[in-house]
């Protein structure tokens, strides 16, 4: 039996599917982040950011057909250390995309806060998505100023939260992978 | 199969049923998922990797099943055919069914599902919207005269007082916030229902920068808590006289209708969702076909494993069968074949498990009896072994089955070399049992059931005489339905008596010698006397001629008394018990000293040597006699030719199992005839006028107390010859 002799090679290749399938479902382009950067505010240190966000067409089309997409901007603060680094802080922000057919209009909702605005465009909407200012991050108090800090930027459309059936073709196609590159800046004062 | 075996594939069979349902529990969660109000929608991708990564495990288990049945069909192993069969039946039942329900499902799906949904839906749901915006541009429309109006009467005031001014006319109109900017965005007056609120929103700012228009910028604005707003925008108009630095915007926002708002989201709605499942019709459809070729791939390989579990299950108590029947041919009767109750085929394993208890207690029967046989075997060989008789038995066609250790040591032959092999042809091969291979094919194959006859054979040992009695071994009739009989073969048994007849031998003669000698002697002396007393008396006193006849008269007396004593005296020689001398003694020399004496003109003896004669064990004596007999015996029977020739050979024989040497003395007189060969040796038997009768028989006893033979044998031209072996 061809599992009995190559039981290795068969879990191997079975492995290296699925870590091909995730690889295929992170791996994209279409957000960047420009450029980052923290300061310490009072006792919070906090997160200046500007991130481009390209929707793909089929993205666009399927948020004028009354999809709404999730975008997820990721910072994770990682202390440095030996072996591997300590993520000391995790924080999400999460923004709900709509379209209102009626006034025409583009709808964010921040899912963190419950906050909604609305734009009469959406590259109006995204450009103003992309600039942060004074997101905070941690706490001083769990700084050491003697270790190295760093800070892990990302940000991605998020599949799961699209409607059930469009997910596995989402997983599948590059249209609608939409993440950035994992961008790192020191945690500065 | 051992119950290892049977519970192990039981297991698998199991994990296999239950991965199945699992598979198909996840795959009917999968497909009722895809609703969006099913509390498993976030878990839909995990089921359809979960489903995928099942239906893998699933086929290698498939299919590791399926090579295995593959590779048992090749190998013709009992019961894949039927496996075989079974998994053809159980596919086709399963493939053909699935395949139809998956294509018409598919064509359902992709054709006629389209086709009832193919109608104009979506333009309706654009005209309703369309419909809603004309509704609110109604509102709108007012919305922009009521701007127009104010702005109109806001004209003449000034700045300071403009603030109060927008208030006044944002209670008064409903609006819910008024202001007036310039368009470099400085808010000139503001006004706003909402007193948290001090400043217009950003958007407002921003579009404020943007538009300049001539004519109003009339927009529709959601709002957070789903209320719709009307925001006016208007260049604002200045009278003359009033000097400002910057082009002024005059903004309204007015509240829509709640009722023309709540039914104007209601259609959004409508239309959003519709739009929606629109747009998300192709994903659904692809979605389905991927849950259906799950399901149908499920339904084949669950097919598939249950052909394979059943055929197992019905395949199993005929390999078991089989297993068992091979064992049993193998020699294995403790086989026994393990079967559930509830199987069919309880009843023909019981059979096969009683059959094989029977065949087990006679192969066991068989094989106590074969041990008793062994041990008789052994206990007759033994017997036979410690018997100082030989003991041969000869199956039907004459060859040799068993023998006795006295046999091989009489017959001075490796007999279990000849074991199997037929014994008269052993007998051909070596000459010195040339006489028992013609006694035993006499009397075997005229199928003789008892006999007994003396036989002499020589062998290393010498001469040897046996007592050989036969028979033949009763025919055993078998107890089976043919009864034909089976023949046995036959039994020989002989004894050396070579020693008890010499001894017999040697007492008779010597018993009738000492009697003769005793009773003969007697009256020779009165005879001699009475002869010597008549010549003494009257040989004086007859005349001359009566003296004479007298004389020749006593004095034959007296010469044939005397010849008579000297036969006593042989006799008593041949009767006297022997006092050997055995020494090693080189037998050509004393052959030379003794042919020495005999050499003259008349008689020639030629002598022919070999020069390898090994020494020979003997009595030099005895040996001398034996040559002075026999040259001497060979002269008088060539006495009637004027020129003697006799011929002396000595030999070294070698043979495969005796050496031997050889002394041949060929004379060239008259020969003996045929039938008084074998006679010549006995004693009182002579052709010689004045011979006793007892040279040749004490050569022939001199010959034999040294384990020799002798015999004389006719020359094939003239004259005879007489034969010595002496084993050494």
């Amino acid at each position: 039996m061809l599992f009995d002799k190559y039981p290795v090679q068969i879990a191997g290749f079975w492995l290296y599917f699925c870590l091909w399938f995730v690889a295929m479902a992170v791996h994209a382009d279409d957000f960047a982040i420009v450029q980052a950067s923290t300061h310490l505010s009072g006792h919070l240190y906090k997160l200046d950011t500007e991130i481009h966000y390209q929707l793909s067409d089929e993205a666009v089309d399927a948020l004028h057909h009354g999809i709404s997409l999730t975008l997820v901007l990721s910072a994770k603060v990682f202390k440095k250390r030996w072996l591997w680094d300590e993520n000391i802080a995790d924080i999400k922000q999460r923004y709900l995309l709509s379209y209102q057919p009626l006034t025409k209009q583009y709808q964010v909702k921040f899912l963190n806060t419950g906050f909604i605005e609305f734009f009469d465009s959406l590259s109006l909407l995204l450009v103003e998505l992309g600039i942060i200012e004074g997101l905070p991050l941690l706490d001083e108090k769990w700084v050491n100023d003697k270790k190295p800090y760093y800070v892990e930027l990302d940000a991605q459309l998020d599949i799961e939260a699209l409607p059930t059936a469009l997910r596995p073709l989402a997983y599948l196609s590059s249209h609608w992978r939409l993440s950035s590159r994992v961008f790192v800046c020191r945690l500065a004062k | 199969m051992s119950f290892g075996k049977i519970n192990r594939s039981l297991l698998n069979s199991l994990l296999a049923l239950l991965l199945f349902a699992v598979l198909f529990t996840v795959l009917l969660l999968s497909s009722g998922a895809l609703h969006s109000a099913s509390r498993f929608s976030n878990l839909f991708s995990l089921f359809l990797l979960f489903s995928l990564t099942g239906l893998f495990v699933l086929l290698l288990f498939i299919g590791r099943r399926l090579f295995v049945a593959l590779r048992q069909m090749q190998q013709k192993v009992a019961g894949a055919r039927l496996t075989g069969r079974l998994l053809f039946m159980f596919v086709s039942i399963a493939v053909i069914p699935s395949v139809l329900v998956f294509g018409f499902a598919l064509s359902f799906l992709f054709r006629h599902l389209d086709h009832w949904f193919d109608i104009s839906v979506d333009s309706a749901f654009e005209k309703v919207l369309e419909l809603s915006r004309t509704s609110l541009s109604t509102q709108s429309r007012q919305a922009v005269q009521f701007t127009e109006q104010k702005m109109a009467q806001l004209a003449s005031v000034n700045d300071d007082m403009l603030a109060v001014k927008l208030n006044e006319l944002r209670q008064e109109s409903g609006a819910l916030e008024l202001f007036i900017t310039e368009s470099n965005g400085r808010i000139i007056a503001f006004s706003n229902s909402n007193r948290d609120s001090f400043l217009p929103d950003k958007r407002m700012m921003a579009l404020n920068l943007k538009h300049s228009p001539s004519t109003a910028y009339v927009a529709l604005e959601s709002v957070a808590d789903g209320a719709l707003n009307i925001r006016v925008v208007r260049r604002y108009l200045m009278l003359s006289g009033i000097k400002v630095n910057q082009t002024r915007f005059f903004h309204a926002l007015f509240r829509v209708d709640e009722e023309v708002a709540r039914l104007s989201r209601d259609v959004e709605q409508a239309y959003s969702t519709f739009r929606q499942l629109f747009f998300l019709q192709q994903p659904l459809k692809i979605n389905f076909v991927l849950i259906l070729s799950f399901v149908l791939s499920l339904g084949i390989l669950g097919a598939v494993a249950l052909a394979l579990i059943f055929a197992q299950f019905l395949v199993e108590p005929v390999r078991l069968l089989v297993k068992g029947t091979q064992a049993l041919a193998a020699g294995d009767y403790s086989q026994k074949v393990l079967a559930s109750e509830l199987d069919e085929f309880s009843l023909l394993v019981d059979s096969f498990n009683l059959m094989t208890a029977k065949i087990k207690k006679n192969h066991d029967d068989a094989v106590f009896n074969r041990q008793v046989l062994e041990q008789q075997r052994a206990y007759l060989e033994v017997v036979l072994g410690q018997l100082s008789s030989g003991v041969l038995s000869l199956d039907c066609d004459i060859s040799l089955r068993t023998f006795n250790t006295a046999a091989e040591e009489i017959l001075d032959l490796d007999l279990p070399n000849h074991v199997g092999r037929n014994f008269l042809r052993a007998c051909v091969e070596h000459s010195a049992l040339q006489p028992l291979g013609a006694l035993l094919e006499r009397h075997l194959l005229s199928n003789d059931s008892d006999w007994q006859e003396q036989l002499v054979l020589f062998t290393s040992h010498g001469r040897v005489i046996l007592l050989c009695r036969g028979s033949h071994l009763p025919d055993i009739i078998p107890e089976n339905e043919h009864h034909v009989p089976m023949q046995l073969g036959f039994v020989i048994v002989f004894d050396d008596i070579t020693a008890l007849v010499k001894a017999q031998r040697n007492a008779a003669w010597g018993e009738v010698a000492q009697r003769l000698a005793h009773e003969i002697k007697n009256p020779l002396t009165p005879i001699r006397l009475s002869a010597e007393r008549l010549r003494h008396k009257y040989l004086a006193t007859f005349a001359k001629s009566d003296a004479q006849t007298l004389d020749r008269m006593t004095t034959t007396i007296i010469v044939q008394v005397e010849a008579m004593r000297d036969m006593l005296n042989a006799f008593a020689d041949y009767a006297r018990p022997p006092k050997f001398t055995l020494t090693l003694i080189n037998f050509n020399p004393l052959i030379a000293e003794v042919v020495d004496l005999y050499q003259s003109d008349k008689v020639k003896i030629i002598t022919q040597l070999a020069n390898n004669l090994p020494p020979l064990n003997a009595d030099s004596g005895r040996l001398r006699q034996v040559l002075h007999n026999l040259i001497k015996n060979a002269i008088e029977a060539s006495c009637e030719q004027q020129r003697i020739n006799i011929l002396l050979t000595t030999s070294f024989c070698q043979e495969s199992t005796r050496q031997f040497i050889e002394c041949r003395i060929r004379d060239k007189g008259c020969g003996v005839a045929q039938e008084d060969l074998e006679e010549v040796f006995e004693p009182y038997i002579t052709h010689k006028i004045k011979g006793t009768g007892l040279g040749l028989a004490i050569v022939k006893k001199i010959i034999e107390e040294h384990g020799g033979i002798i015999w004389l044998e006719n020359n094939p031209d003239v004259g005879a010859c007489v034969v010595m072996r002496f084993p050494q």
